[in-house]
């Protein structure tokens, strides 16, 4: 009885398949939007207020696109007072309190939007990470590159 | 009826094709990320303990990596290499920070990226540290659901990873 009316329902309906391919990927991808920190074993705040002079590792392999992000990194960590240059090589080409590395993720809903942006601070000798910082914005709370630089720098700086 | 018909299989292959390629899987599973042949051939004598952080809360949608999970695979691993005696305290302690698992959404074959940064400690001082990277693809014979392949790359990118951190002690220890 229950699988006629569905099948009857279904029958009705006509646009059902259509709504349900549109449906079903909206309800898998929830409108979400997190900014977190993570902190090394033996790390803290503590190590992160001796930080004045950043290197921003660009060393992507498609370097050139990832510039103008870059760029973006530098610019937000000068207007927080610090100094910061950027580069591809790895190792930093003078001395620095922190090597910043950085990944970014993008996704395409009627037009491109950066989905996730993550930060990892580096010790500049050992290249080990003692901090990251990663912010999500799924479509519907999506923020321009800049302002998401801006909200991941202030997490994982300032804890903001 | 052949039209009702036609449009219940429509449904059902939407949600198919969702379950093919959008990943939701659920967490990973500890046993899954301790390698299998990872032997050394140094031996320290000592027992090791792990400390893990950087890991994310166990879900039952996203294929996360516990700190806990991480932790167990991590330690039961570098004991059954043959490095340390047991696990606990008194001898070496490894610090490790999951800094980045970055894992598909979509795809056929799924390559799961992931870096584990190590600290080696002997009585409060470091003796060795790395910053390892590792990745795996589950292609499609390993699993047919995207989401589980997704835990299995997980899984298999956390394994490598492990298996590489061993070599690296193997060779400083």
């Amino acid at each position: 009885m229950h699988l006629n009316f569905l099948l009857r329902s279904a029958w009705h309906a006509k646009f059902l398949p259509f709504a349900a391919v549109i449906l079903i990927p909206f309800a898998l991808n929830s409108c979400a939007h997190t900014s977190d920190r993570q902190f090394a074993p033996g790390y803290s705040d503590a190590r992160l207020s001796n930080l004045k002079t950043f290197y921003v590792r660009n060393d992507s392999e498609d370097q050139e696109d990832k510039q103008p992000l870059a760029a973006d990194l530098v610019s937000e960590l000068n207007s927080l007072g610090y100094k910061a240059t950027t580069g591809s090589s790895q190792r930093p080409p003078s001395k620095v309190d922190a090597v910043i590395s950085f990944s970014d993720q993008w996704m395409w809903d009627i037009t491109m939007y950066m989905l996730s942006l993550e930060l990892q601070l580096r010790e500049p000798g050992s290249d080990t990470v003692f901090a990251t910082a990663k912010t999500v914005r799924t479509s519907l709370v999506r923020k321009s590159q800049k302002e998401m630089v801006r909200e991941t720098l202030s997490k994982l700086l300032k804890n903001q | 009826m052949t039209r009702s018909i036609r449009s219940l299989l429509l449904i059902a292959a939407s949600i198919f094709l969702t379950c093919f390629f959008v990943s939701c899987a659920g967490s990973t599973d500890k046993t899954a990320m301790m390698p299998t042949n990872a032997t050394a051939s140094s031996r320290t004598g000592l027992p090791v303990t792990a400390i893990v952080t950087g890991g994310t809360p166990r879900s039952e949608v996203l294929a996360n990596v516990t700190n806990e999970d991480f932790k167990e695979a991590l330690e039961t691993s570098l004991v059954k290499s043959g490095l340390f005696k047991s696990a606990g305290s008194g001898g070496y302690r490894v610090e490790a920070f999951i800094t980045s698992i970055k894992q598909p959404m979509v795809g056929i074959s799924m390559t799961v990226g992931m870096e584990v940064s190590y600290v080696l400690k002997k009585g409060g001082s470091t003796v060795w540290t790395k910053s390892i990277k590792s990745s795996y693809t589950a292609p499609m014979g390993e699993a047919f659901v995207g989401a589980v392949r997704v835990r299995k790359a997980t899984e298999g990118a956390s394994r490598e990873n492990i298996a590489e951190l061993i070599r690296s002690l193997d060779q400083k220890l």
